[in-house]
This record gives structure tokens, sequence and C-alpha cells, in this order.
């Protein structure tokens, strides 16, 4: 999945490593470019003062170096070198460190092509240290007032450069321990500004997992809220109260419906219920009360099942899947099922195992009912009922089992619509057929499947397919 | 007892009405919801039926305000609404029991008697005063083992009694608790009826159960008690 902070931080990580390399490496190219040239300039003053001893007599070139002024170049121990040549390259005089040797090179030859008074360049000392050489074109010091002009001289100094070789380390080691700190520095760090940058839209994410159809009254804060979430929090916000005003909307006329329609019923039966506690009442009297009663109370289920068809079709019907024993909600329902099946003449015959499926028990509870008053109410005189577990690899099904009372395949599309009935006159109208589509409605929210069949032209079979539960590890 | 009974059905109003001063309670009614919040604060019921979808004032309102106010009358909510939610809310404002309309009237009376029991601290239904029994579930007394036939009213009066058994019960606490307030002050309704009840309870020639505190009131005991 892709993650804003990570991507923030990778991003924002290269983008910074890149500016630091960068700007680590100008510092480290300036520095070596300074002290090059602060060590060329000591280089190309002892030239000079060399220099300043070289005269011409008589067109004689006399060099007045003072021996004892400049140790630096009779030292047995890391000497520094100079040679005086003519202009066309024949070696005048040298220092003694050089024994012979010269200071020239094929770099020197590029650098005077240039025709500067000074060049500097790179070589090996003849001691084999590494070393810096400079040439300088001059015009020597004519002695005596000696008329004509002095030939052009060249004065080569060289001189061990490990100290310049050591600043470089000096700067690179330095600029390392710097860069190295920063690396280990950077990241925690733009993880940190990352994640608090990110906290707000980290909040909004919490508010938002906490809503659901019971908290539809909470809205987003848009006091203090960055203007980048300021446009999301205020749709989201008209979003929720479209929404809320719409479920308040669905939840009062289904609230309203449910009052108006058993608010009379209630009457009814109180009526009913009231007037039969009364004594003396003649038996005709008895019975009408009595049936008033029974249609009472058959029009009260019938209008809770609507309400909960209603409230399934709304969206209010709340779900709570849990792990629950299929067999033992069997059982419960079947019992009071099984007097009314024996006062039929009906044969019960139950089936056994346990079975555990993820379900809401409430739900489930009412879809057995269901199932089994259906079946009851509608097996003929005389007929059987069996019920029975089997399990597939991710399924338990319960089938439900009765003697066919008439049913042909072409009627099994219609067994679950709302107020579908084979025969309307047989039932005596116990039943209205509103049962078996709160099953499918219920199955349906579950996420479980009720199919109706015909496994042989005598019998009906309804499968309800339940998810099984998955055993703790 | 005495019930107040909020409920703006007109026919429940009368037939409700009917089966609980029939079983031997006191009703007053309310119609609408402030006429029910203002009954409620005045007077001192036992239990109050509570209907939720009503003019004026709704029930989870006046159940607040009731609750709100210190009332601690036993609120049993009849309603037509059935959601968990409703159930839960009702609940959560001080309600004590929740039965669903359209509902059986004798599972009403049940939880209302239920409901009186509990305002009394007590849980067993049966009360036992030397001889005489007194079963609030069945709403029936016994004398030793032979049921006594009682009215409504002397029924209602005695398990009064019974619920306060050895405590001095007042004449006013009488006449409100089991006429609506009906009583004028210097009519003498409770203590004919008190007369007779005594003849319905007492064995001839025994001291009788129920002891009269000359300007306090009554009050019920077993001998020796």
């Amino acid at each position: 999945m892709k993650s804003i902070q990570r991507t923030l931080q990778l991003r924002l990580l290269g983008a910074l490593l890149l500016v630091l390399g960068g700007a680590g490496l100008g510092l480290f190219v300036l520095l070596q470019h300074l002290l090059v040239r602060s060590f060329d300039q000591g280089l190309a003053a002892k030239a000079r003062v060399l220099a300043g001893m070289v005269q011409v007599a008589r067109g004689q070139i006399e060099p007045e170096f003072d021996e004892a002024k400049l140790p630096e170049f009779e030292r047995q121990h890391e000497p520094e070198y100079f040679e005086l040549r003519t202009s066309d390259g024949k070696v005048h005089s040298r220092s003694k460190s050089l024994q012979g040797a010269t200071l020239t090179g094929p770099d020197m030859d590029r650098g005077l092509r240039g025709n500067k008074a000074t060049t500097f360049w790179d070589l090996r000392l003849p001691d084999h240290r590494r070393g810096r050489a400079v040439v300088l074109l001059f015009l020597p010091r004519i002695k005596d007032n000696d008329l004509g002009v002095p030939p052009p001289l060249m004065l080569l100094v060289g001189r061990n450069r490990e100290s310049l070789d050591e600043a470089f380390r000096s700067v690179l080691l330095a600029l390392g321990l710097v860069g190295g700190v920063l690396l280990l520095l950077i990241p925690a760090l733009i993880s940190v500004v990352a994640r608090r940058g990110l906290r707000p839209l980290r909040d909004l994410a919490d508010r938002a997992g906490q809503i659901d159809a019971r908290t539809l009254s909470a809205r987003f804060p848009i006091s203090d809220l960055p203007r980048e979430l300021l446009p999301i929090c205020q749709r989201l916000n008209d979003l929720l109260d479209r929404v809320s005003t719409s479920m308040a909307r669905e939840r009062r006329f289904s609230a309203d419906a449910a009052h108006e329609l058993r608010t009379p019923l209630a009457e009814l039966r109180t009526i009913a219920d009231v007037s039969l506690a009364q004594d003396g009442l003649g038996p005709d009297m008895t019975a009408a009360l009595q049936d008033i009663r029974s249609s009472a109370v058959q029009l009260d289920r019938v209008v809770s099942t609507l309400l909960a068809l209603a409230r399934c079709e709304a969206g209010q019907q709340m779900v709570n899947l849990q792990t629950v024993s299929l067999s033992e909600a069997i059982r419960d329902v079947v019992r009071p099922f099984e007097v009314a099946a024996r006062s039929r003449g009906l044969t019960v015959t139950s089936g056994s195992g346990e079975a555990m499926v993820q379900a809401d028990r409430a739900l489930l509870v009412a879809i057995i009912t269901n199932l089994f008053s259906n079946a009851v109410a509608y097996t003929p005189d005389g007929g059987r009922i069996a019920w029975s577990l089997a399990e597939t690899p991710d399924r338990t099904i319960l089938r439900l089992e009765n003697t066919n009372p008439g049913l042909v395949s072409a009627d099994l599309v219609h067994v679950f619509e709302p107020f579908w009935r084979r025969d309307a006159a047989r039932t005596g109208g116990e039943h209205v057929g509103v049962g078996l589509a709160l099953v499918a409605a219920y199955t349906q929210l579950m996420g479980a499947e009720a199919t109706v069949s015909l496994p042989n032209a005598a019998t009906v079979a309804f499968d309800l397919r339940l998810p099984r539960s998955v055993p703790d590890q | 007892m005495r019930l107040l009974l909020v409920e703006d059905s007109r026919r429940l109003q009368t037939w409700v009405g009917t089966g609980l001063r029939r079983a031997g309670y006191a009703v007053d009614i309310a119609s609408d919801g402030i006429q029910g919040l203002r009954l409620a604060q005045a007077h001192t019921y036992d239990v109050v039926v509570l209907d939720l979808m009503l003019p004026g004032l709704d029930g989870f309102e006046i159940l607040k305000r009731l609750r709100d106010s210190g009332g601690e009358a036993h609120v049993l909510i009849l309603t037509a609404r059935d959601t968990v939610e409703d159930k839960v809310r009702g609940f959560g404002l001080g309600a004590d029991d929740y039965l669903i309309k359209p509902f059986a009237f004798e599972e009403l009376l049940a939880r209302i008697q239920s409901l009186v029991r509990r305002r009394h601290g007590r849980k067993n239904p049966r009360i036992t005063i030397g001889p005489l029994s007194v079963d609030t579930a069945s709403r029936r007394a016994f004398l030793g083992e032979t049921p006594l036939v009682l009215t409504a009213r002397e029924y209602a009066l005695l398990e009064y009694l019974a619920l306060r058994r050895g405590a001095v019960v007042s004449r006013i606490d009488i006449e409100t608790h089991l006429y609506e307030g009906k009583a004028e002050p210097t009519s003498n309704v409770v203590e004919s009826a008190v007369a007779a009840l005594r003849r319905r309870i007492d064995v001839e020639g025994a001291t009788s159960l129920i002891e009269t505190r000359r300007g306090e009131g009554y009050i019920l005991r077993g001998p020796g008690q």
C-alpha cells in the first residue's frame, strides 16, 4: 500500500542528500583551491627572493646566493630545491640538494606555453617525495649601471607538498565526519518532521474511522484545521449532514408506521383481554372476544414482519456477526413447534451433530423460526418434517424437508416473495406469506443463503447455507 | 397501589384503565406529555406506565425530566417502538421496564406487580404475616391454606398493608395510594374499608391482624410481632 509519509520521507531524504552532497563537494573544491593558492604563493615568494639574488654583469650571469641565508637548500633531510636556467633552457646553476637531478618535466613545458610570469606543477622530487614546483620568468638586475638589455632567466623552485596533502586530508576528514553525523541525523529528523506534519491527516483518518451508522451525529471540527484539509472536511460534513438527515427521515417513518399500526392493534387486544377477564360473559360473547384477540395477535405478527422487512430494506437492521451454535439454536426453536406438529399428526425427524456458524443470533433464530413455522403450517395432515445438518469446507447447511403440499417447480421462484401463497384458500389464513420473505432478507444481511428445491415430487426442501465459524487457532 | 397511565390513545386509556382498576389499582390518567409530567411530579406514584410517542412532550423527555427532578416512581415504558436503540435509550434514561404494544394485558399486570414489589424492596412475591399469606403474583390471599374471597379493592388494601408490614401506614397514605384522591378529608372510606377487610381476614375471637394506631394509622402484623 502507498504511504504518503514513507514517500515524503524518501523524497525528502533523496533531495537533502543531493543538496548536502553537492554542498560538501563544492566546499571541498573551494578549500582545495584556496589551500593550493596559498601554498603556491609561498612557493612564488621564495622564487622571487632567489631571483632577487641574481644579477648580470657584462653579459655574464652572476648569482649571489647567500648560502647561509638559504639552509633549506643545503640540508640532508627533506631539503628544498632550485634551478637557474637561461631562456634557452640551459642550466646555469642548481641547489646542492638536487645533486645533478632536474625539476623540469612535461607539466612545466605545458605551463610555460601560456607565457605567464609564474607556472606551477606537481612532480616527483629527487628523493621520491611528492612535491610542487614553480618556474619564475624574470629579468635579472644589471650590475654597475651596465648598459644593455639583460637576458630573461628562469628560476625553478621545488618543495615538498606533504603539508598541503595533509591539509587536504584534514579537510576531507572534517567534511566526512560532518557528513556522517548528518547521515545519521537526517533520516531520524525527517521521520519526526513528516510524522508531525502528517498528524492532522492521521487524526482525520481516525475520526473518519470512528463514524458508523450509530455515530452519524459526529462532525469533523473545522476550526484549527490546516488549509489543505479544510475542503475535505467540509465536504465530508456536508455528506454526513445529508446522510443523517435521510437516515433520520427513514427512521422516523418506520417509527411512525409502527406507532400508527400497533396502537390500534394494542387497543383491539386490550379491549379483548380486559373484557374476557370479566365475569358473567355468555359463551357467544367469549368466543367473539377470543376471535378478536386471535385476529389482533395474527395481525401483529404480520405487521411486525413487514416492519422488520422495511427496516432491512432501509438498511436499519443492525447485524452483529458472532460464533453461534446452529444446532443449539435449532433445538431451542423446534421444541414449541413439535407440540403443534404432533397435534396435527405430523412426524418430525430431528437431525444430529453440532455446528458452529458465523451469524447474528437474533436474526438466525428468526430465520429458523420462520422456516419451521412455515413447514408446520403447510405440511399436509399426517405428513412428515425432517431436518438435518451437513457441512462443506466453508459452509454449514441446514436442510429442512417436509411433505410437499402441492408445490410445482414453477412455484419455487416465488416462494421467497412477500405475500405469495400457492393456494390462498387452503391454509385458513393463519399464514399470510411474509415469513419466508423475511428469511430471504435476513439471510442476505448475514451473508448467508436460503434456497428451496423439490428433491422429488413429494418433498419440499429448504436449504440454509451459513458461513462456518473458523475455530480459534 | 396508585398508578399513572400516560397514554394518548383514548381507547387504551379507557380499557387499560378499566383493567387496572379491576385489578385493584388506583389509576390516574394523563393524555398528553405535559399533563403526564405534571401529574408524575405532583404525586407519589408506585408505577408510571409511560407511552413514548405523545403530544406535547415525548415519553423520553418526560422520563428524563422526572428523573432529573428526583422522581423515584418505577417507570414502565409501554410503546409501539420496538428497536433495540429505543429500549436502550429508555433504560438509559432510568426506565425500569419496557413492554412493546400490542401486549397481553396479563403480562402488563404481571410486570406492574413486579415493579410494585421491587418498589417495596421485595423479590419474593409471597408475603406471610402470621396465619395470613399474600401472593402478590397471583394477587390472592390465603388464611392458612384457605383462599380468601376478597374484592379487588380489599385485596389492594391488604397488599398495600402487607408490603409495609410492621410499619404504620397513615390514612392519607392509603387514600392517595388506593383511592385516586377521590376521598373527602372527612369521609370514612378508609375506616370502612379496613373494617370490611378485618371481617375477611380475622379469626373469630382472636386479636385483629390490623391494629389501629389512633391519630397515626394502621399497622399489619402477626401475633407477637
